[in-house]
Formats: structure tokens, sequence, C-alpha cells
């Protein structure tokens, strides 16, 4: 029944396993969707705004459970059998940078969307981000 | 006893039915065929064009590609991405393949067509939502 969500294999046997906390990485994942259309236009795959989503959703994980796990559910979403290898490296690359912000983030007591928004505004800025098909007129105006 | 048992069963119906309607699918604003070829017209899908990447030159295929949605139906991802190309719209799920295929910067609007799997992940519905 979970495939019906679009989920893909890896995250159905998490979900089962881990039921909870599956649920509330599916609440981050819409809210970094959210967070990541205040900055962009429009959603887009494998821009900048691609590129935003997996990196707020990386760092709000780290809100929900620990790094070793938070690492497992986003692996079992890159498991998506249609990517290209680009693509994988791309998100594996943005949701690393996100997982580090995150931990960084916990351990000073400061990780909320405000902060990551503004983290990842700033790797954004200093070109850290991975984008395969920049598209900078996608951007809000400040 | 029989209470309790009934009480156990009526918070797991609750439950499921709250999860059931926090994970149900939004697909937002929509435009039905008819609609979409008032507002654009349609002309005849053409695979080498829409693979060019270009939003606006796909519009008008995409109301007929949307016409002819009985064609997609039942088809698996992959067999989408060997016709359509690599998407670049995007659904939430992200695992659905989604195209744009009308893009307005100025107006802020940009439409897609997304293909909706089902739980065998095969195509069972083709949209056109805005992005």
């Amino acid at each position: 029944m979970l495939g019906l969500y679009g989920l893909t294999a890896e995250e159905v046997s998490l979900a089962l396993a881990h039921p909870y906390l599956m649920y509330n990485a599916y609440g981050a994942s819409k809210a970094a969707v959210e967070q990541c259309g205040l900055l962009f236009i429009f959603n887009e795959n494998n821009d900048e705004s691609d590129a935003c989503r997996h990196f707020i959703w990386a760092a709000l994980l780290i809100g929900v459970t620990d790094k070793n796990m938070a690492e497992k559910i986003l692996d079992s979403h890159e498991a998506d059998v249609l990517q290209s290898t680009d693509e994988l490296m791309m998100d594996q690359k943005n949701n690393k940078l996100g997982l580090q912000t995150g931990v960084r983030l916990k351990s000073n007591d400061s990780l909320n969307a405000g902060k990551i928004v503004k983290e990842f505004l700033t790797a954004f800025e200093k070109k850290k981000i991975s984008v395969l098909k920049p598209s900078l007129k996608n951007r809000r105006k400040k | 006893m029989k209470k309790i048992v009934y009480v156990v069963g009526i918070f797991i119906l609750l439950g499921g039915g709250l999860l059931a309607k926090e994970l149900k699918i939004d697909v937002g604003q929509t435009l039905t065929h008819a609609q979409a070829k008032m507002r654009w017209g349609e002309e005849k899908f053409l695979a080498e064009t829409f693979k060019a990447n270009d939003p606006n030159a796909r519009t008008k295929m995409a109301v007929h590609l949307l016409g002819q949605k009985q064609n997609y139906i039942g088809k698996t991802s992959k067999e989408i991405v060997d016709l359509l190309g690599r998407p670049d719209g995007f659904f939430f799920p992200d695992t659905f393949p989604a195209y744009l295929v009308f893009k307005d910067y100025e107006k802020e609007e940009a439409w897609q067509i997304v293909f909706l799997l089902n739980y065998q992940s095969k195509i069972k519905d083709v949209i056109l939502q805005k992005n």
C-alpha cells in the first residue's frame, strides 16, 4: 500500500520496520519542499530547487533521528532505479552537506528551519551546492 | 474486555484514517484535456522535440499526450523515460515522472505533465498539473 505514495522499495522496508520515524521523515520532506518553494519560483529536477530540497530535508532529518538513521533514510530514497548516475551523485552530495549542517546546528542547539535555510543560502553563495542544470532565473528576488 | 477491544479498534481505525489522509497525494491545481486544448491548442507528439528540454516547445504536444493518456496507462516509469527523456519537473513524491510543459517566469506560472504511479509502480493516470 505504501507504494501508492511513491516510495522506493527500500523506503517501504524502512517504513514497515520504523513506521513512526518514517512518518516524521515524510513530514520533514514536505517541510523541505515548502521551504524551498519560498526560495525558488518553480520546483524542478536537477536544478538549485532540487539541491535545496535535498539539503534541507537531510538537515531536518537530524531533528528527527540520529545521523546514521538519517543517512539510511536518505539512501533508501536514492534507491530509485530510474535515476542516472549524475543525478544520484548530485543528490548524495547535497544530502551529505545537509546532514553535516544538521549535525553542526544540533550540536549548537540551534537546529531549526530558519537556520537551515540560512546555511543552505551560504553554501549556495559559496558554490558548495551541487547542481546539474543551473537555472539562476528560478531564484526568487530577495 | 469487549469494550476495550472496541475502543482499541476505534483508535486504530481513526489513526489509520488520519495517516491515510495525511499521506494522500495532493495533486493541486490541474487542467483537463478540454481546458488545456482551449488555452493552448494541441499538436501531434514528436519524441525528439519533446526530449529537447524546452518546456514551451512541449506545451501543445503535452495537450495531445493528455488527450491520449490511455496509451500511457499501465506502462512503467522506465518506458516513460525512454519515450520522453529525463524528467525535468518535480512532483511530490519525486519518484513520479514529471515533465515541465509550460514555463513563464514573469507570471511565475509553470505546468507539468505528471505520470501518477500505482502500487506496482505502473502508470495509473496522467495529469496536467500546476508546478
